[in-house]
């Protein structure tokens, strides 16, 4: 009896283990139902669908709210600043240059961790509706109960159609690591819905579309009422209190080094081997309107650069896909902070960034009237990614691309003998990797 | 499976006329009988777990099938924050408040009748709640887990208690706490065993006021509050099914 005993308990044992994978499995189902219906729930509450953003209205009862779906889209982004900082140097005499620059790092140290983070992004797709801008830039998205007779199959409207300032959309920068990657990420979600966006205003933006995957079938919209049987809108791009939306943007050059073909071939490198060109770029901004030059002897740094190696090259005459292919073949791309340098989207992981920055552009960065300044103070406590509207913008870019970047401050008039010295240890770091 | 292998076994075979089981478990070795005994207890818990897991299952197919409810969709179409809003008020402020024995409030009609409707409709199955050891099932609120329209439903409900219902209520017993506010829970569901004539409320220490709504049973959409103080709510003609119960605490710590 003993050993039909032993038999039983063997058998109840393997229950046992059996049961338990089993409620696993059931908890985890359970978790991502638990998940999901409270998203739903929030959408469809009573006095309006809570959203992760503003500058959106939805007007539609509960039980129609209850159609809408909320997509998680691309993939979370976690990136450790400090790995892809460079040289650093800080050559102004201006104390108050040197003050916020100290201040900065200081606040950059006291983060809680070194990690850059960003959050996927997120999509709401609505049945029959109809879509329109108010005059303060709300999206007015009104449920209808039928389809209309003469609604789109289906449209698409990236958040920089409705929450974005005119003359952001004019800054190329802005275009493209803000706009772009979220028509890239409703392209994903939606291949075949139409488009809507702001007017045209630059000969870049329908390039951008070409990027995102949207040429063709986009729709310049002056917010006038649109009815569709889907509407497929971009909500929140992620981005952890400030920054830039990291895993659309690392979404879309992800994207576009695969679609590369030089790339391919590289693929499985280490970012630093999986560099392809040893081209030395400097971003001359000679073109740039006066008040944004930033630097009072441009010609003469170029010469510094010149002598290492460096081609000047004027964004402004370059084909926006000639850009493209000279950031991709570059080793090293340097310039005065600006939107040039954005192209750095385009360069492999690996490459580096060489940013200068005046006291003029310090001083613009720390302009209280401005969205970016909170950084002069820091205020904030938050997240690192918060920093990257600031001087660090390009740092915490170049990071996101898992690229290097070197950092000079200096007068407008920079200071040669100091630029060079910093190049030259700039440029041993880009030998010895 | 767990009885085939006990009578396998032979633990569950039938006992041999004239001998109890009793007589029958003396006989057997001590140490066959604590095996026994360790192996029944591991069934028991088997047992437990099994329903436990049946718990679970039955709270996916609750979710699953409880969207496409075209009734309880209409409901919810019908919900309607400020209406809503001024029907609370107005019971509340309608009640009349009694002090002998007790200082107590019993609001009628509390909940607007679409709302009542649409969380009748909507009501979680009893798999999302907690069984008590006295028989009793509670679901807290907001839940954590339920359908989606009960989620929304519920989440409706909580927001007027704490914004609407739980101020009215405190402002109509602002003397019993005289040195500062007092804040309402969201509190819980609570079904009640079908011989459950009273609504048992769930008094618990620094509580200065305790109120039940009756959902289902008793007398449908009342709620009762009353100074914690005073124990059970009052009997109900009829047995009392479901309820919702929450407490006002003080908003402050004591002076």
């Amino acid at each position: 009896v003993l050993d039909e005993l032993d038999v039983l308990r063997t058998s109840l044992d393997e229950l046992q283990l059996s049961l338990a994978d089993r409620q696993q499995a059931l908890d985890d189902l359970l978790s991502s139902e638990r998940a999901a219906v409270r998203e739903q729930a929030a959408l469809a509450a009573v006095g309006g669908a809570r959203l992760l953003v503003d500058l959106i209205d939805i007007d539609g009862h509960p039980a129609q709210r209850l159609g809408i779906r909320r997509r998680r889209v691309g993939a979370p982004v976690e990136r450790r600043l400090g790995h892809w900082i460079g040289v650093t140097r800080c050559a102004t005499p201006a104390v108050d240059v040197r003050e916020m620059w100290a201040r900065l790092i200081e606040t950059e140290r006291n983060r809680p961790d070194d990690s850059l983070r960003g959050r996927p992004s997120t999509v709401l797709e609505i049945p029959d509706a109809v879509v329109a801008l108010d005059h303060g830039g709300t999206l007015r998205v009104t449920m209808e109960e039928e389809p209309r007779a003469d609604a789109a199959d289906a449209i698409a409207i990236p958040r920089c159609t409705y929450g974005l300032p005119s003359r952001k959309l004019r800054n190329f920068g802005h275009w493209l690591v803000d706009c772009v990657p979220q028509i890239d990420v409703l392209t994903a979600v939606d291949p075949s819905a139409t488009i809507l966006v702001a007017p045209f205003q630059k000969p870049f933006q329908p390039w951008g579309l070409t990027l995102a995957r949207a040429a063709g079938r986009s729709i310049e919209w002056d917010g006038r009422p649109i009815a569709a049987r889907r509407v497929v809108l971009f909500e929140s791009d992620g981005r952890t209190g400030g920054g830039r939306p990291l895993s659309a943007l690392t979404g879309l050059r992800e994207r576009l080094l695969r679609d590369d073909d030089a790339w391919r071939t590289r693929a499985g490198r280490s970012p630093q081997a999986a560099a392809r060109g040893d081209r030395r770029l400097y971003v001359t901004r000679r073109d740039a309107r006066n008040r944004r030059k930033w630097v009072s002897n441009e010609e003469a740094i170029e010469a510094v650069f010149a002598r290492r190696g460096f081609e000047i090259v004027s964004m402004a005459d370059v084909p926006f896909d000639d850009q493209a292919r000279l950031f991709r073949e570059a080793k090293v791309v340097a310039g005065v902070s600006g939107a040039g340098l954005t192209d750095l989207l385009f360069s492999p992981p690996g490459t580096h960034a060489i940013v200068l920055i005046s006291d003029s552009l310090m001083r613009w960065y720390a302009d209280d009237r401005g969205a970016r300044s909170f950084w002069v103070d820091g205020r904030r406590g938050g997240d690192l990614a918060e920093l990257g509207d600031s001087p660090r913008f390009y740092t915490h870019l170049a990071a996101a691309f898992e690229q290097y970047c070197h950092t000079f401050v200096g007068a407008d008039a920079m200071p040669l003998e100091p630029l060079a010295a910093f190049l030259d240890e700039a440029l041993a770091r880009v030998d010895a990797a | 499976m767990i009885a085939r292998l006990l009578r396998a076994a032979g633990l569950l075979a039938a006992s041999p006329a004239g001998r109890s089981p009793e007589q029958k478990a003396a006989e057997r070795p001590a140490a066959q009988r604590q095996q026994i005994r360790e192996l029944a207890r591991e069934v028991s818990n088997l047992t437990s777990r099994l329903q436990h897991l049946e718990r679970g299952l039955d709270q996916l197919r609750a979710l699953r099938t409880a969207e496409d409810d075209p009734h309880a969709r209409s409901l919810l179409a019908a919900l309607d924050p400020a209406r809503a809003t001024r029907h609370v008020r107005d019971a509340v402020a309608g009640a009349v408040r009694q002090d002998d024995p007790v200082p107590q409030l019993i609001v009628r009609d509390v909940w607007p009748p679409e709302l009542i409707a649409a969380m009748l409709a909507t009501m979680p199955a009893p798999a999302f709640f907690q069984s008590a050891p006295d028989g009793r099932e509670i679901l807290r609120l907001p839940p954590r887990l339920a359908p989606t329209p009960a989620m929304v439903v519920l989440a409706f409900a909580v927001d007027l208690v704490r914004d609407v219902l739980g101020p009215a209520l405190a402002a109509r017993f602002v003397d019993l706490w005289p040195d500062g506010g007092l804040s309402a829970s969201a509190g819980a569901l609570v079904r009640h065993p079908p011989d459950d004539a009273t609504m048992a409320a769930d008094h618990r220490p620094g509580h200065i006021l305790t109120t039940v709504i009756d959902l289902q049973g008793g007398v449908p959409n009342r709620a009762v509050a009353r100074s914690s103080t005073a124990g059970v709510m009052p009997h109900s003609a009829e047995p009392v099914l479901l309820t919702w119960e929450f407490a006002h605490y003080p908003s402050d710590p004591a002076p």
